[in-house]
């Protein structure tokens, strides 16, 4: 019998798996034989998303039909001993709304870029990696356990990285990407932490079915922190956020999807998720509050100094992703959910329109007679001079949170380095080759420039 | 200004070793101007072939397609092997390639010759087994060892950059380049910023050093940034005290100033641009300057130098860390055996290619045998593009030319009309040509005419919604009147409420723009237009013509259309008939006229494209060729201008001129003013409008076969023009359309109606005969010459060298500044033109096809010194039609060669559109049987 529980398990089911199966069937395909055609991978891919679109919808009218949240289980995912990780799905309002946009803008943005990257060297790579982030963004949004939702939030951060690399015969796409990546990497084990955690002290990670009163504060405190790290890595908080400007690297529609609309805001997502425990913890709720705070004060002061199209709008990202973190830490969550589906679709669209400013400024002057629109910045106009030029240089130099992590990490890469050299000593002996000397920027490989790289 | 002081005087030879040490900075100015120029401007003075090579060295850029691209023409046909004869002969005759090389150059450019390293080498032979003759390679590396290189060029010296480079593989340029970026693109910022940098009025470095002062010490490479800037109050303080610190004597210092302005070319050349041409932007634009550029530059390279000279070890002065890092170097010249070994490998194949074995090439003489090998040696990768571009070139020429001739070979009554019933006067555009041809192949009594498009009516515009007047002509020139576009009488009131309806509209998407972007408006903002924006978002993209149409009749609905007239007041009406009647003769327009004259103005309504002014018509400045239409149109018909035009002996009956305009985005035709149509031309205006609408459905079509995955749709029966004319209106609307022309330019130009051309063809009309003494040839020539050169000139660069000279892909576009485009989130500023606009175009010099009498050419070529330099210089090919005879010559200079068809005679086609039915891509000219003869690609 259809009851709105087995219709939710199927469609819940068939959601993130469809995309995927385009991604890894194209993927195959492009591997054995070679890229099909522009309109096979538009065909495929799209398909796939309206099927996740479909399937999304049917989870939100199941979940509305029922009145409540449904929880699926597709029994244990392994085991280790007795103990048994489970593979289960969570539906409430919250997973499903995001599910739809999740689909609905995934498959707008290939459409969009069925377009867009017309004749494209690399344009079955885009829609390969675009099913498979979609996939992950999926899973991550209905996973029911922190264990599942963990394998949704690595795809979403591999796609990312290998997108803002998507363009891998300039030096800078690939740096941005794998300062990207590295930064993803060491968040996320906040995420791995909670996980582990949540594994000895409550026997689950399941956070809907996690009762934060029986825990310890301490546990909920630590697991709450180790969240927070994960969200503030992939929603470009303070101070691990000073990616987010770089990773306007990768093609427009791309950053669209994720640095606008979807990915940058999965950390805000897993904030809500996790409400209760942070609930639980006024020390993981004060930390909430002064990262979400501390961001948005400093990206709207960076963000009024940058004067690229794509810059401007990652800061203004930044700022109301931000303030979401406050508005989530003061227990505000359904104005949270509004907030994030309403701001991921602006800045999608504004991502998308970047192009054109030109026209949009030129047209607004012409219709004032040529004159030049005021700036709309308030700040500069009443401090003092000398202020306000120390606060615009730190702004300009984005208060050289690039700089101080390098500073930081300084010691670590100085280990690396002659833990390096010791491996080159110790494998190669004395004729050990120096390493490559790193290729710069302005001096792209002849042989690359001229024959950009396949699909 | 100078005191006569040394400092002062010293000052000066600053000044102009910073005038000399800009001459190669990309002269591109902000986009919202986009005007075409011949990319390697700085090297016109040299030839053709020795500009391309000094650029290559000096700009460190491609200048003709990879060797493999030639290859694949050479198998697709678009090279043939007698095309590669003409070539490597031409190449002889000119010296550059020596006579005993001629057989070695053929073999070389058909085979190619492999550019392999010594591991490569020993790869091949060992573990591919490469070696089909082990005889004649045991020859090979014998002659090799004899032979050795005649001469070696020593590579050039390194600066301290390139050496410190090469020692460590750290560039200094790397940690500056991001720095440079940004302060220019705050400083140059046209209101991208919503806080624009606190300016000082003394200029950029003043400003960039008031705000280091005031923030702390950088925490990063740029420690000791404000001891440096305390201690150089201005940018030539600044400048020299670097210059000085790197230990550059005053004649290194053009070369370390070019050094460090190519750095970054794009950023370099804006600001030398906007700081050399002012008024590319407002007047209360920032004051740009390049030695202000400079002394930012120099003074964070020379922070970088310091901080990796440290990293490396390195702690004398800042003038001993060349040698330093140069001692470093680890990365030699190959060994000497390693270069034998490259030597031998290349002449092997060379011998391969010549089909030569061991015997025969020991049987040659001593001295056959030694310029072979100094050809293996000599026709590298240089040589043979060079040759097979040549072939490429000749190819096309000789194609165009095969076309051209046999279609005057036709009788007259194919080529032209006898008693128009309209005319259409088109753009010089290769947009316009295709609508041309199909125009005159939809109706015969049709005759079309080309023009350069500002019509010659060099004026300042300035439209109902424009917020200033703006140049309509060709950048070499300067408006010399303005023209207003007003309501008439009676429509004041609803022009006035159009425009306060304007204002406040840019007033609310100002402030939603900037609003959505702060932290307490895009609070409130961001959830309200968030809704919106989803809805947008998905309209705009599943039903980009719908959503067009809605916005289009919402602002329709929402902003009053006035009726609207032109005026030029100043313009007198003696003025205004000589002009006209100038521009009317020009193309030959002096008898004959139809009932009917319909003048096309172009342009193109992209959206979502920083490069949209680059489609726009390059005639009238960038900008929508639509004005000049209108007002050559209004002054034609103005019956005291018309009074003085007869005068001249040159002009169209009563009120026969009408205005259109043609939108290359959809290949929309509009025409305007039909009210007053009198009763008698009704039936010429219903044929007109049906011409109209089956070329412009032809055209979208071609166009879009021109570019392959774009709707097709010729396969079937079925109403396929229809099918191509839809293909583009989503190209105009569609956000999603990188590429928003398939038009594709460059290709032939040529001087009359009714004989032949290519998709990529400049059509300029001329009729030789009405042309008595050559004067009309030489005003004809010196305005439409250099700009289809510029046009074709910056088509070829961009396209050889995409990533350089070159946009790259538009898609990591990043706008900055509303100046211009960076890839991603900071990089060089991007000039020339996105690869999406230049992926079709076929890289050949313009070719100028002149019919004309031999003395009237000469004459033309005297009268422009630019004209003449371009085809002497062999920037521009030149060939010359007899109209007499019909006889065809070719060159750079006087005399020239005549020209004899080679190879098959032309393919016939029904019809244009019969032509190009299955195919993509270029086509070779076809003669089109029906109608009046129009040969074609």
């Amino acid at each position: 019998m259809l009851t709105p529980e087995s219709v939710a398990a199927v469609a819940a089911a068939l959601a993130p798996a469809a995309p995927l199966a385009a991604a890894l069937a194209l993927g195959a395909w492009t591997l054995l034989r070679r890229a099909p055609s522009e309109s096979a991978v538009v065909r495929a891919v799209s398909a796939s998303l309206l099927v996740s679109l479909a399937a999304s919808l049917a989870c939100a009218a199941a979940v509305e039909l029922r009145g409540a949240p449904v929880e699926l289980s597709y029994g244990p995912w392994f085991s280790v001993g007795d103990y048994a990780f489970e593979r289960a799905l969570y539906l409430d309002r919250l997973a499903v709304a995001m599910m739809t946009l999740t689909a609905a803008v995934t498959a707008l943005i290939a459409r969009f870029s069925s377009r867009y990257l017309h004749r494209e060297p690399g344009f079955a790579r885009f829609f390969a990696l675009t099913g498979v982030f979609a996939a992950g963004m999926l899973l991550l949004v209905e996973a029911a356990s922190l264990d599942l939702l963990f394998a949704g939030w690595e795809l979403v951060g591999l796609t990312s990285a290998l997108l803002v690399a998507f363009f891998h015969d300039r030096s800078r796409p690939v740096r941005a990407g794998l300062r990207l990546f590295v930064t993803y990497r060491v968040c996320d084990l906040g995420l791995l932490s909670a996980a582990v955690l949540l594994h000895h002290g409550a026997r689950g990670t399941a956070l809907a079915r996690l009762h934060p009163a029986e825990l310890s504060p301490a546990l909920a405190t630590a697991v709450a922190l180790g969240l927070l790290a994960a969200a503030s890595g992939k929603s470009a908080q303070v101070p691990a956020g000073a990616w987010l400007p770089r990773a306007m690297e990768g093609p427009t529609p791309s950053s669209a999807l994720f640095y606008g609309a979807l990915s940058v805001h999965a950390g805000v997502y897993l904030v809500l998720r996790a409400a209760p425990l942070f609930q639980r913890s006024a020390v993981a709720t004060a930390a909430l509050v002064a990262v979400g705070a501390t961001t948005t004060l400093y990206a709207t002061v960076v963000g009024r100094a940058q004067s690229d199209a794509k810059g401007a709008i990652a800061y203004a990202t930044m700022t109301q992703v931000g303030a979401m973190f406050v508005t989530a830490g003061v227990g505000l969550t359904r104005l949270t959910a509004a907030m994030l589906v309403g701001h991921a679709a602006l800045r999608c669209w504004q991502i998308l329109r970047a192009p054109s400013a030109l026209r949009a400024t030129l047209d607004a002057r012409a219709a004032h007679g040529g004159a030049r629109l005021a700036p709309a910045g308030l700040f500069a106009r009443r401090v003092s001079p000398d202020l306000a030029r120390a606060v615009y240089g730190l702004a300009l130099e984005r208060f050289y949170l690039d700089a101080l992590y390098d500073r930081a990490l300084a010691p670590v890469l100085r280990l690396a380095e002659r833990l390096d050299a010791m491996e080159r000593r110790l494998t190669h002996g004395a004729d050990a080759p120096a390493p490559a000397p790193r290729d710069a920027e302005a001096h792209p490989e002849p042989a690359a420039a001229a024959h950009p790289g396949g699909r | 200004m100078s005191d006569g002081g040394p400092a002062a005087e010293r000052r000066d030879r600053l000044r102009a070793a910073i005038a000399r040490g800009s001459h190669l900075l990309p002269a591109q100015g902000p986009l919202s101007v986009f005007i075409h120029h011949n990319t390697l401007h700085a090297f016109e003075s040299l030839r053709f072939a020795d500009a391309l090579r000094e650029a290559a060295s000096a700009l460190d850029v491609e200048v003709l397609l990879p060797e493999a691209e030639y290859r694949a023409a050479l198998a697709a046909g678009r090279i043939e092997p007698d095309d590669l004869e003409v070539a490597v002969d031409s190449a002889v005759r000119e010296k550059w390639l020596p006579a005993p090389w001629r057989d070695a150059a053929l073999a070389a450019v058909t085979y190619g010759l492999p550019e392999h390293d010594a591991a490569r080498v020993r790869w091949e032979i060992t573990e591919r087994d490469a070696l089909p003759d082990r005889a004649l390679w045991a020859l090979c590396v014998d002659l090799a060892a004899e032979h050795p290189p005649e001469s070696r060029v020593d590579a050039p010296a390194m600066s301290a950059r390139e050496a410190l480079r090469a020692a460590t593989g750290e560039d200094p340029a790397a940690l500056v380049d991001g720095v440079v970026a940004r302060v220019c693109a705050a400083w140059l910022d046209e209101g991208m910023a919503h806080w624009p940098m606190p300016r000082d009025p003394a200029g950029m470095y003043a400003s960039w050093r008031a705000l280091a002062l005031a923030s702390p010490e950088p925490p990063d490479w740029r420690a000791g940034l404000k001891a440096l800037l305390a201690a150089a109050p201005t940018a030539e303080a600044m400048v020299l005290d670097v210059l000085d610190a790197l230990g550059a004597t005053e004649a290194e210092w053009e070369g370390a100033i070019q050094a460090a302005l190519l750095e970054l070319p794009g950023w370099a050349g804006m600001v030398h641009r906007l700081e050399t041409t002012p008024t590319d932007r407002a007047p209360d634009a920032p004051a740009a300057s390049t030695l202000d550029y400079l002394a930012l530059r120099l003074c964070l390279t020379r922070l970088a130098l310091t901080h990796l000279a440290r990293a490396s070890g390195y702690r004398g002065p800042l003038s001993g860390l060349r040698a330093f890092a140069l001692e470093r170097v680890t990365d030699r010249a190959p060994s000497r055996e390693d270069l034998a070994l490259t030597r031998a490998w290349r002449l092997f194949h060379l011998a391969l290619g010549l089909g030569l074995d061991a015997a025969s090439l020991r049987a040659t003489r001593p001295r056959a045998r030694r310029a072979l090998v100094a050809a293996a040696d000599g026709l590298d990768g240089a040589a043979r593009r060079r040759i097979l571009h040549d072939a490429y070139e000749v190819h096309h020429r000789d194609e165009v030319l095969g076309a051209l001739r046999a279609n005057l070979a036709r009788p007259l009554s194919l080529r032209a009309v006898a008693r128009p019933r309209l005319q259409v006067v088109t753009c010089i555009d290769d947009r316009e040509e295709s609508l041309r041809r199909h125009l005159e192949e939809a109706d015969p009594e049709l005759e079309t005419f080309g023009a350069v498009g500002f019509f010659g009516l060099a004026v300042a515009y300035r439209g109902l919604d424009d917020g200033g007047h703006a140049p309509h002509c060709p950048p070499a020139l300067s408006p010399s009147h303005r023209a207003d576009e007003r309501a008439v009488d009676g429509h004041a009131a609803s022009a006035a409420a159009r425009a306060a309806r304007r204002r406040s509209l840019a007033s609310v998407s100002h402030a939603l723009r900037f609003g959505s972007r702060t932290l307490g408006r895009g609070f409130v903002l961001a959830p309200l237009m968030g809704a919106a924006a989803l809805a947008g978002l998905a309209l705009r993209v599943l039903a980009p013509r719908w959503s067009r149409r809605l916005r289009e009749r919402a602002m329709a609905r929402l902003l009053p259309t006035p009726e609207t007239e032109l005026r030029s007041d100043a313009l007198s009406a003696d003025e205004a008939g000589a002009r006209v009647a100038d521009a009317l003769r020009a193309m030959g327009m002096v008898d004959r006229f139809a009932p009917l004259v319909v003048v096309l103005g172009h342009g193109s309504r992209g959206v979502n494209n920083p490069h949209q002014s680059a489609y726009e018509c390059g005639a009238c400045g960038g900008r929508g060729g639509g004005a000049n239409a209108r007002l050559f149109a209004a002054l034609a018909n103005d019956p005291a201008v018309r009074a003085r035009g007869d005068a001249r002996g040159a002009h169209p009956r009563g009120d026969a001129l009408r205005r259109g305009y043609h939108d290359s985005a959809d290949d929309a035709v509009t025409l305007f003013d039909l009210g007053r149509v009198p009763e008698a031309h009704r039936e010429a205006l219903a044929r007109a409008r049906a011409a109209i609408e089956v070329a412009r459905g032809r055209t979208a079509q071609e166009r879009c076969a021109a570019s392959s995955g774009a709707p097709r749709g010729l396969g079937g029966g079925g109403p396929a023009p229809r099918r191509g004319a839809r293909g583009g209106p989503e190209r105009g609307a569609a956000r999603a359309r990188p590429r928003h022309q398939r038009g594709v330019r460059g290709g032939a130009g040529r001087s009359r109606e009714g004989c032949s051309s290519t998709a990529r063809a400049l059509l300029v009309s001329y009729d030789p005969e009405a042309d008595v003494d050559g004067a009309v040839l030489a005003r004809s020539l010196a305005g439409a010459v250099p700009v289809c050169a510029g046009i074709n000139l910056e088509y070829f660069f961009s396209r050889v060298d995409n990533e350089r000279l070159g946009a790259g892909t538009k898609l990591p576009h990043n706008l900055v500044s509303l100046l211009g485009v960076m890839d991603g989130a900071v990089s060089d500023l991007k000039t020339g033109l996105p690869r999406q606009m230049v992926e079709i175009h076929e890289p050949v010099r313009l070719l100028l096809v002149v019919e004309a009498r031999a003395e009237h050419l000469r004459r033309a070529l005297d009268h422009s010194s630019v004209v003449r330099g371009l085809v002497e210089r062999g920037w521009v090919r030149l060939a010359r039609v007899d109209p007499a005879s019909g006889e065809l010559s070719v060159g750079s200079a006087e005399p020239l060669v005549p020209w004899s068809p080679r190879g098959p005679e032309p393919p016939r086609a029904a019809s244009s559109a019969a032509w190009h039915r299955g195919r993509d891509g270029f086509l070779p000219p076809a003669l089109i049987e029906v109608g009046h003869g129009h040969a074609h690609p």
